[in-house]
């Protein structure tokens, strides 16, 4: 079966009032991926998903989910689709079984299956054990759930999830973690977070937004790639001048960590193979050689900082 | 049907917190007490009855005129949450990103809050009907003004429900919504005596709920004014449509 797209967003913009919160964001979902939605705060990560979710109107552009407009649509649109909030939308003078009741019938479930959906949704995010308990009366960890719950009660083909471990304590974000792994085995997520290690945890692509661009988008295979290659750790016993080093082929930069071990950072080109060769021919005894894992965050902040630096620069010279 | 479930929920919101209770056990009181007032001075001097109109009249119709003026300030309460308070939550979104229209959800909502008024509406009913055991009522003269209460009533929620999507601030919804209400239940009357042009001054006097209402205490249905109140409820419900499909322009 062709992997079929669910979501496709086209040119999105979306202004307040001079503020451009949105300029031409694209982006599509397949079905049974989880895409990891990733910006710093106030980048337009809630607005695009408020806008997918049909919260708010985009100023130009579309959003077609599982082939119906949200606008057009919108009841075939939303149907296809759970939402969970930045802010969990939750009534809390409601125990989470009539909370999830109300929710099914929304969803428009016929009111034979919603014993069996409620069921089926407190199982999912383990709600089992307070399904009679009010939700003003839970802990911040279980009401995330119950936001959980409400977004996949009617088994939605995309479950959208909004910074969904803000304010947990760890091992609540490892359990919401899991949870949202197991999503992606049967529904297609969208994961908007600032948080990095959610990302590499959960998602199978990422989508990183700047100021309302998308600044990079990757399958997080071909992220890691890019990470891996750019930065190698060298340790030598018998270290040549740091300029010879620099003069490398390939090599961009390098920085001393401590007495013998350096840190190359190199243009795509390089190949380590001839790093160790040209350090046998010149007897540095070569003692390490590690391509370094580069983090994520620093790629993130890499993107993000820039980008902040080339606007500024934009603002100085208009 | 997704409008009775919305409905529902609008009802229970209403009893699960105190508000409901406070509201139902003020008018028993109030109605209890304007009852024995008006049978005390009935009792006194029946020749006072009000334009020969009998006890059902002086009594029967006071008590629903006077409930429906007790309206002005219940009904924004109620209904100041109906929009405020879940944009407030944020619950708003829950209604927003499930696959119902916007329609549905204003009517839902409104219905919710006339079955409130249904609720309120059996308690100067059942106190009222209590004359029976000591003389006989107007039949018609007491639908007619429980007609009247009623239409009163969702007119007021109606317009609470539309002040409370204007904004998430709770308190900003009722007082607007009491403001909306005092026009047209009387300010706009003053107004329209104050306008020397005669086209306006009968249109603006045509607005007026409390000049529409007052046949009801009277014992006359007219067509007319039931039509304006059916005109007045629907098209608070279309602004409400309206302000809440552009609320999700701006925000």
């Amino acid at each position: 079966m062709s992997r079929e797209t669910l979501i496709q967003v086209e040119n999105l913009y979306r202004d307040y009032g001079n503020l451009h919160a949105l300029a031409d964001v694209n982006l599509t979902l397949k079905r049974g991926e989880v895409l990891g939605f990733l910006g710093p705060n106030g980048a337009g990560k809630s607005t695009t998903m408020q806008i997918i979710s049909g919260n708010l109107a985009p100023t130009s552009g579309r959003v077609l989910i599982n082939g119906f407009d949200i606008l057009d649509e919108p009841r075939q649109a939303k149907a296809a689709l759970g939402f969970l909030p930045e802010q969990p939308p939750l009534y809390t003078e409601l125990t989470v079984i009539e909370y999830l009741e109300y929710c099914a019938k929304l969803n428009r479930i016929p009111r034979a299956d919603i014993s069996k959906a409620i069921a089926r949704a407190c199982e999912r995010c383990g709600l089992g054990d307070v399904q009679k308990r009010l939700i003003a009366n839970l802990s911040k960890g279980y009401q995330q759930r119950v936001g959980i719950a409400q977004a996949i009660i009617h088994t939605p083909e995309v479950v959208i999830l909004d910074e969904p471990t803000v304010g947990l304590d760890p091992i609540q974000i490892r359990e919401i973690r899991t949870l949202i792994r197991e999503l992606g085995s049967d529904h297609s997520v969208i994961l908007s977070t600032h948080i990095l290690p959610e990302v590499q945890s959960t998602c199978d692509r990422v989508i990183i937004i700047n100021r309302g661009k998308i600044a990079l988008e990757d399958s997080l295979a071909g992220l890691d790639s890019r990470l891996r290659k750019n930065i190698i750790t060298v340790s030598l016993g018998n270290p040549p001048e740091l300029a010879t080093l620099t003069a490398l082929n390939n090599v961009d930069t390098v920085e001393q960590l401590s007495e013998g071990r350096y840190q190359l950072h190199c243009s795509d080109d390089f190949n380590p193979a001839d790093f160790a060769s040209s350090a046998v021919n010149n007897s540095w005894q070569l003692n390490e050689l590690t391509p370094q894992t580069g983090s994520l965050e620093q790629m993130f902040i890499d993107i993000t900082c820039s980008d902040n630096n080339s606007h500024q620069a934009e603002e100085v010279t208009a | 049907m997704i409008i009775f479930s919305i409905a529902q929920r609008e009802l229970r919101n209403m009893f699960n917190s105190l508000l409901a209770w406070i509201i139902l056990s003020g008018i028993s009181l109030i109605v209890f007490l304007i009852l024995v007032t008006l049978v005390k001075s009935y009792l006194d001097n029946p020749s006072n009855s009000i334009g020969g109109v009998g006890v059902t009249g002086t009594i029967v119709s006071t008590i629903f005129y006077f409930c429906s003026y007790l309206f002005i300030l219940i009904a924004p309460m109620l209904t100041m949450r109906s929009f405020s308070g879940e944009f407030k939550n944020k619950t708003s979104q829950l209604l927003f990103s499930a696959p119902i229209s916007m329609s549905e959800i204003v009517l839902g909502k409104c219905l919710g809050l006339y079955l409130f008024g249904l609720i309120t509406a059996v308690i100067p009913l059942l106190i009222t009907l209590s004359l029976v055991f000591g003389t006989q009522l107007d039949a018609g003269l007491y639908f007619s003004s429980l007609l009247g209460f009623l239409l009163v009533t969702f007119t007021f929620m109606t317009i609470g429900v539309f002040a409370s999507s204007l904004t998430d601030h709770m308190g900003l919804a009722a007082f607007s919504s009491i403001g909306i209400i005092l026009f047209l239940f009387w300010l706009v009357e003053l107004v329209a005596s104050l306008i020397k042009v005669d086209a306006a001054q009968s249109a603006l006097q045509y607005l007026s709920i409390s000049k529409h209402a007052s046949p009801f205490y009277n014992g006359q249905v007219n067509s007319s004014d039931v039509i304006f109140f059916i005109l007045i409820i629907t098209t608070f419900i279309v602004l409400t449509i309206r302000k809440l499909d552009s609320y999700r322009m701006q925000h």
